[in-house]
């Protein structure tokens, strides 16, 4: 087993060493502050919240291939938690999508692509929109069961808010993809107790989150979502370990990294001005030495 | 009309792999021949709509020629938002096959029927919606659809016992079929009310106004320019539907004619009121007392004429 991982390692991508991705984590959070601050963005806080398991899957897991528009022979990675485009977008163009003056150029701009939702093919990496929650994870579901129509070995992974585990449709789906054995179908569930309006465990809670998942046949690992070292060895894990569909509930904090935006429901929703903006910036930069 | 779908489908499925076909716990005694011949491009998703549709998507996406089939209400109400964002917005290969337009399932109630589906469908875009009434109108549809590459839906009723097409017509996507000739009025329609149309028609053949009836296999694309050219010839215009006066084919042919600023032919929609049906009963008994069964076309188009 250890020789299988060992191979499967040295041939796979390049693996960015941790405290590269520490550094690039408070880079893309300086960015998302600064590109929100000029286009006067929501959501900071979903994606500080989501930035470090985007970097994880971007650096460490997926099996993407910048040159080739053929993604029938790669990694699907979808964020069905639409309000965190932000996160994405400056994922994509640290990782070589696009570049970062796309997003300035284009991000909440009239008449240009890049909304707060993401749209279909508003960047390379981006198929599909996303915004209304729920029904991501069957998408992935469809997408994962195509690869193995078609003997690929690339797996769907989907991206979904804990608010969204609300949605029905999630469970549909948790029950199908365990029947069809869908062991290349990866959900991660960015878990910072907080959703629209208020706590998780106060709006409709969630728990026993994990037993719900193991009961519905899925693995599950739960482990903290802002931990490289962690998020780096589960994705791995999950690529060796082939048991049925796999979810990963990533226990995060909402607007981490900006200590007071942490665990506060209103940063959802916050437009920064130029006090918070500068305040914020200085605690990111602080971190970095 | 899902019987003819499923033969068109096996044969489709024989020289091609990609075609998968999800059903939502429905098909008994008609999907079995299906699944048989092809395990692997079949699934029953149980009774998961929502999931059925995303699953759907996610697999027409990589290249799937997806055929996705309910009860109509079932899969155009409650997944509408998924049809819509990610069906039509992306233009993806699906096809939606809903099963019992207008008053097809009869006594089985408010949640089998519906008359409100073409209004919302018709209100996105890159959706070509099929409205065939016969056995020659149904593989028709069935093969364009098959031709197109994006989403397309086929209204499924019931087939009428006569054909009234003598032979496989020549067509052209959004053009009515002339099934009757007359001179002195047009009935245009759509779906399996035709066979009561053109019923209506003989009859009022009878009464001395001569009709004619034109079917249309779809309402959406539908074409501008026949639909004028042919309102031109003809004294007064009328459409019957199995489906709600708002929002259905006789809306689109209103646009059509009020928007193009030379038609000052008499116009009036033939079709259910937009109010909520308290009764039940047999698809004959419903289109009774909404006005759309022959007796009740050949009424509402005579005294329509004369009031005007």
């Amino acid at each position: 087993m250890q020789v299988i991982l060992w191979l499967w390692l040295e041939k796979s991508n390049f693996k960015m060493h941790i405290l590269k991705q520490q550094e690039l984590a408070k880079k893309l959070r300086m960015l998302i502050a600064d590109i929100s601050y000029k286009s006067k963005a929501h959501h900071i806080g979903s994606a500080f919240s989501c930035i470090d398991i985007l970097i994880s899957l971007y650096s460490n897991t997926l099996d993407y291939n910048l040159k080739n528009q053929n993604y029938d022979k790669q990694d699907w990675f979808y964020l069905s938690k639409g309000h965190a485009a932000l996160a994405l977008y400056v994922t994509l163009a640290e990782f070589g999508f696009i570049s970062t003056n796309t997003i300035y150029d284009r991000f909440l701009v009239n008449g240009k692509n890049l909304g707060a939702h993401p749209d279909r093919f508003c960047l390379p990496g981006i198929e599909l929109p996303s915004g209304s929650l729920g029904y991501g994870l069957s998408i992935g579901a469809g997408v994962a069961m195509a690869h193995k129509l078609n003997d690929t070995n690339h797996r769907a992974f989907v991206l979904l808010g804990d608010g969204e585990c609300n949605e029905g449709t999630i469970w549909e789906t948790a029950m199908f993809a365990n029947h069809h054995n869908l062991d290349n179908l990866v959900a991660i569930i960015d878990y910072n107790h907080l959703q629209g309006f208020g706590r998780t465990d106060e709006v409709l809670d969630l728990e026993p989150l994990s037993d719900k998942f193991n009961s519905f046949g899925w693995s599950v690992h739960r482990i903290d979502g802002h931990d490289y070292s962690l998020l780096n060895a589960t994705f791995n894990k999950i690529l060796v370990s082939k048991k049925g569909p796999s979810v990963i509930i990533a226990e995060t904090v909402k607007g981490k990294g900006y200590s007071k935006f942490e665990n506060k429901l209103s940063s959802h929703y916050q437009v920064l001005n130029v006090d918070t903006y500068k305040d914020m910036m200085n605690e990111l930069k602080g971190e970095i030495s | 009309m899902r019987n003819i779908i499923i033969k068109k489908l096996i044969q489709a499925t024989i020289k091609d792999p990609d075609i998968i076909l999800m059903t939502s716990d429905l098909g008994y005694n008609a999907f079995e021949p299906f699944r048989e011949q092809f395990p692997k491009q079949f699934y029953n998703l149980g009774v998961s709509e929502n999931n059925m549709v995303g699953v759907g998507s996610g697999l027409a996406l990589r290249g799937k020629k997806v055929f996705i089939y309910s009860i109509l209400p079932f899969l155009i109400f409650r997944c509408f938002e998924q049809i819509r964002n990610i069906i039509c917005h992306n233009n993806l290969n699906v096809k939606l096959l809903g099963a019992g337009g207008g008053f097809s399932y009869g006594n089985q109630g408010v949640s089998h029927n519906t008359t409100e589906d073409l209004s919302i469908l018709r209100s996105l875009p890159n959706l070509t919606i099929f409205t065939p009434g016969t056995h020659i109108e149904t593989t028709l549809a069935f093969d364009i659809m098959m031709r197109q590459n994006g989403p397309g839906f086929i209204r499924l009723g019931k087939v009428p016992n006569m054909e009234f097409h003598p032979r496989e017509p020549k067509y052209l996507l959004g053009d009515g079929i002339i099934i009757k000739d007359g001179y002195e009025i047009v009935i245009f329609c759509i779906g399996n009310i035709i066979e009561d149309v053109m019923e209506a028609a003989n009859k009022l053949d009878q009464l001395g106004l001569n009709t004619q009836v034109v079917s249309f296999i779809t309402i959406k694309p539908i074409n501008k320019d026949y639909i004028i050219k042919m309102s031109k010839s003809f004294r007064a215009i009328f459409t019957v539907e199995e489906h709600g006066e708002l929002g259905g084919l006789g809306t689109a042919i209103s646009e059509i004619l009020v928007e193009s600023n030379t038609s000052n032919t008499f116009f009036r929609r033939i079709g259910v009121n937009n109010k909520n049906l308290l009764e039940i009963g047999t698809q004959k008994y419903l289109k009774g007392i909404n006005g759309i069964s022959q007796q009740g076309i050949v009424e509402r188009i005579t005294s329509y004429l004369n009031e005007k």
